[in-house]
């Protein structure tokens, strides 16, 4: 294994500039979302415009992205979010990763601002900053088509922005390699904001392993243990979408924006209906991955003809489906479709769409606003129509939309901020967390928002033997493997964000280590052992994670952000749910701020401000990094 | 000529790439994919992933072509190589390719009767089978209507 | 730098030797003289209907290098490029060459050999080539070009066989 290397592009005087990763750094925070979260605390200074020149944006493959290692073709993506003003960090799977380390490169910085668009071609080391004015302006599948074309190999791996990022769309996400997108939270609109529309990338070269033999036969037992787990293999078989119809048994569905949180129609927004309706043509894997729950969908019939590619997760049937209310497959399929194609996030596209109707709905916005469009609930073409505006900003009800829901909420005044339903300024994902108390401290306390993919408690479901065994693993008792429960909560999204963060770092695919679980810590540590040739203990690794986890913490309290920040969206704080077995079950202020102090005094931060205590960072390493920073 | 055969169902592949993974090591002892023997072409526009590797023609373009006689069934002798890249050139199904380090063409070799990329398919795309007469000539055919559509393109 | 490598396709070849005169006449351009001893590079041999082009393979491991007991033959990163002064025309290369590549000039007594026109984008004999029996060949992607080629063409086949509805996932994958 070769220190990794990481390539400084200044876009605002066109040059390029390799180094090597110092040994220290990747001991510490180990790679990807780790030594991301390093170069984000170095390069990024506090209080900074994020759509200006002086924010990077921090591209890096995971450590064992490239290698057998089972779903480990992750890549992360940090720079401060335009949405939150705070920490970002998204995470893309898809071949991209792994062909930058072919191509001899660990990481990416990219500063300043183009004076035009450009994109940047790595070729095996070779790097150049090319022309991109000819692309910009073409959605997703054209650039990619039109960037082949350009440099005439059908092998690149390109990451893109649509445009939506070129529009500045606050949900603008970075498309991988066609079928795969670091989504939340505006990474697209800070690429755009650069005047950069994509990256390509070709590597023919190699990857070696400190202990090859023993690397090879751990990742192989670890793929088939993957292989033989029951949820991934319902996750082969159907598709991230296939828990919908179980998530809405739970009565934990977001339905019209989180007014209601059951549908009838489940059945029609699950992977067993893509299946039986025919849709389904394919199934896609991320760069050595043998689980493949990313779905290709084709829908030549009806009104939404025309859909042909990466079918809709679980998200976007909640998000564009029962969050608008839309019970229309098709649309659904469609709407997902432009979203994919103009680079758009469809978590909050959905929730953008979601909280318009609700302002409809209660006379906020007329027709006249939405240029004509019926925003009733459920309207299919309404949901289509709405999505392509915010992408190409069109329209008044398009440009405020594309601001994010904090920001329109805030210039449409009146009530509209009570249903904007925001943390932090980022939509909340469709999971429900008044019934979920493991969900809902740790999307308080999620430094890009309220989001699953930073920790998602999925284990206190106790959903199956295994997740039971987690708990007790780690609150030392099954009993807590109950999501209505408040106790021992704080341990739970401890462990979860450790995991979450050393997942990251290694480049493994969460679901395979917190939803699925035999990428465990044990396993993520052997082959991480295996790999670079150094003797980590499980705990050391927990440890990095931790300390990933305080820098991000760290990097937001220099923004400014303090305890009140850590909060949930004011509707799931103040009306509590509607119907199913936990009626009337909601996070009401007391009971979070219970579960917070107890997370605060866990991580050895204090209640106050949630500030790191200097004992905290000292004892994690981070005293030299930070101490000039930050002041109690 | 051994019976068994790498059959790729291009409809199973889920373009993972792990096949490419366990090829290259076994072959060049680190994961390089671009040197694996295996290969899977994605065809984004319409979500279709297709390994490819030495179909073992009965024709065998590359073995025609080759001018020292290094290209053989299922084996490139490396010492005949002069690197004239002709069999890659020739291969209408680019199951051949060249490896720029060790300066030689290189082709499937079924792993001496153990292919790592079948065990690793987890998918199930890649199967190592007897092929009984009937189903090797069944492939055979395909083969060589392939080929033939391929020329003519 | 990538090798100006060309690829040959004899079936396609018609024999009009419009590339064996580019090939002379760019030699002149280069000398910048008038010489009859100049010979081509390329030669096109057989007769009606079936011909065969002949040209340098640039091989890697060339046996015409080995072969050459002067030095004046040597493995570049561009191909194997032949030194004029050093080459005493001895002829070895042109027995060592398998494809029958290089040969002798008679009159000037020194051997010759394809060198890919370096300064040219597209050597001149791929633009005289009409029937397109010559084509610049892409150092290294030809395989990558092929596998797509022949990957588009399969799925053509497979929904001319099976028909469009029934090539999907549900027939042919199932569950994995």
């Amino acid at each position: 294994m070769r220190q990794p290397i990481v390539l400084h592009v200044d876009l605002s005087h066109g040059t390029l500039r390799s180094e090597l990763v110092p040994k220290q750094v990747t001991t510490q925070f180990l790679g990807g979302r780790g030594v991301n979260a390093y170069y984000a605390y170095k390069m990024i200074k506090p209080g900074i415009d994020p759509l200006g020149p002086e924010n990077v944006l921090i591209v890096g493959p995971g450590t064992l992205t490239g290698t057998t290692a089972p779903c480990s073709g992750r890549t992360s993506v940090t720079c401060k979010s335009p949405v939150t003003n705070l920490y970002n960090k998204t995470n893309s799977g898809g071949h991209w990763g792994a062909e930058l380390k072919y191509a001899g490169y660990d990481y990416i910085i990219i500063a300043g601002v183009s004076s035009h668009p450009v994109y940047l071609w790595i070729d095996n080391g070779k790097m150049e900053i090319r022309d991109a004015r000819e692309i910009w302006g073409s959605d997703i599948k054209r650039t990619n088509q039109l960037i082949r074309e350009d440099l005439g190999d059908e092998e690149i791996q390109v990451a893109t922005i649509g445009p939506a990022g070129e529009n500045r769309v606050m949900c603008g996400y970075i498309n991988f390699s066609w079928h795969h997108a670091a989504g939340r939270a505006g990474a697209g609109a800070v690429m755009g904001s650069k005047n950069l529309k994509a990256i390509a990338v070709r590597g023919t070269g190699g990857i070696k392993v400190a202990d090859p033999i023993n690397f090879i036969n751990i990742s192989n037992k670890v793929r088939q243990e993957l292989a033989n787990d029951s949820g991934t293999k319902t996750l082969a078989q159907w598709g991230t979408s296939g828990s919908l119809p179980v998530v809405n048994e739970l009565y934990s569905i977001n339905n019209r924006n989180f007014q209601n949180n059951y549908i009838e129609y489940a059945e029609k927004l699950s992977g067993q209906y893509l299946v039986e309706a025919g849709y389904l043509k394919g199934r896609i894997a991320c760069f050595s991955c043998s689980t493949a729950c990313h779905r290709y969908v084709v829908n030549q019939n009806g009104p939404f003809r025309g859909v042909n590619g990466a079918g809709p997760e679980f998200e976007a049937m909640a998000s564009l489906g029962s969050a608008t209310d839309v019970s229309d497959t098709e649309a659904i399929l469609m709407a997902n479709q432009i979203c994919n194609q103009l680079g758009l996030d469809v978590v909050s596209a959905g929730s953008y769409v979601a909280w318009a109707m609700e302002c409809y709905e209660k006379g906020m916005l007329t027709k006249e606003d939405s240029d004509g469009i019926d925003l009733r609930w459920g309207n299919g073409e309404a949901l289509v129509q709405m999505i392509e505006k915010i992408g190409r900003r069109e329209g008044r009800l398009g440009d405020l939309l594309a601001k994010g829901i904090r920001r329109a909420s805030q210039e449409l005044g009146g009530d509209s901020w009570k249903w904007a339903v925001q943390a932090k300024g980022l939509e909340q994902s469709c999971v429900e967390t008044r019934s979920a108390k493991g969900y809902s401290l740790a999307f308080a306390v999620n430094p890009r928002g309220p989001d699953h993919l930073m920790t998602e408690t999925f284990a206190e479901y106790g959903a199956s033997p295994e997740a039971v065994e987690l708990i007790r693993k780690i609150t030392g008792d099954a009993k807590y493997a109950t999501p209505h429960l408040t106790e021992k909560r704080a341990e739970i999204v401890r462990w979860h964000e450790d995991t979450y963060a050393i997942t990251d770092a290694l480049g493994f695919c969460a679901f395979s280590s917190t939803a699925a679980y035999a990428v465990n810590p044990e396993n993520m540590a052997a082959m991480y052992n295996a790999f670079t040739g150094e003797s980590l203990s499980t705990d050391t690794l927990m440890e990095a994670g931790r300390r990933i986890v305080t820098l991000e913490r760290i990097f937001n309290i220099r923004e400014g952000a303090r305890r009140e920040d850590d909060t949930l969206p004011w509707r799931l704080m103040n009306e509590p749910v509607s119907s199913g077995p936990r009626k009337g079950a909601i996070n009401s202020p007391e009971e979070l701020n219970k579960l917070l102090d107890q997370y605060y005094d866990l991580h050895g931060w204090d209640r106050k401000t949630s500030i790191p205590t200097h004992e905290t960072v000292e004892q994690l390493g981070l005293l030299d990094l930070t101490k000039d920073q930050i002041t109690e | 000529m051994d019976e068994k055969v790498i059959l790729a169902n291009p409809f199973k592949c889920t373009g993972c790439r792990v096949c490419e993974l366990v090829c290259s090591f076994k072959h060049e002892g680190m994961f390089v994919p671009s040197l694996s023997r295996i290969r899977i072409v994605k065809i984004h526009e319409m979500g279709f992933n297709n390994p490819i590797s030495c179909l073992d023609c009965s024709r065998m373009p590359c073995v025609d072509a080759c001018p020292t006689g290094a290209c053989q069934v299922m084996k490139v002798d490396t010492a005949l190589c002069i690197g004239c890249r002709e069999c890659i050139a020739a291969c209408p199904f680019g199951a051949m390719d060249f490896n720029p380090t060790t300066r030689v063409s290189y082709k499937c070799d079924l792993c001496e009767g153990d292919p790592e990329c079948v065990k690793g398919c987890i998918p199930g795309a890649l199967s190592y089978q007897v092929g009984s007469n009937q189903a090797k000539t069944k492939r055979r055919d395909r083969t060589t209507i392939r080929y033939e559509l391929v020329r003519e393109a | 730098m990538v090798s100006n490598r060309i690829s040959i396709d004899s079936l396609a070849c018609t024999g009009c030797k419009d590339c064996v005169v580019a090939c002379i006449e760019q030699l002149q351009q280069r000398t910048q003289k008038e010489d009859d001893c100049i010979s081509s590079r390329i030669q096109v041999l057989g007769t009606e209907p079936l011909f065969f082009l002949t040209i340098c393979r640039q091989c890697i491991e060339a046996p015409c290098v080995d072969a050459c007991i002067t030095g004046a033959l040597r493995q570049a990163v561009i191909g194997v490029m032949l030194n004029d002064i050093t080459c005493i025309g001895c002829g070895m290369c042109t027995m060592a060459c398998p494809f029958g590549a290089i040969w002798l000039n008679k009159d000037r007594e020194k051997s010759v050999k394809c060198d890919g026109c370096p300064n040219h984008a597209i050597p001149p004999c791929i633009n005289a080539c009409r029937p397109e029996a010559l084509q610049l060949e892409q150092k290294a992607r030809i395989a990558g070009t092929h596998r797509r080629r022949s990957s588009e063409k399969m799925i053509t086949i497979e929904r001319r066989v099976d028909g469009p509805e029934t090539s999907s996932y549900m027939t042919h994958g199932g569950n994995g």
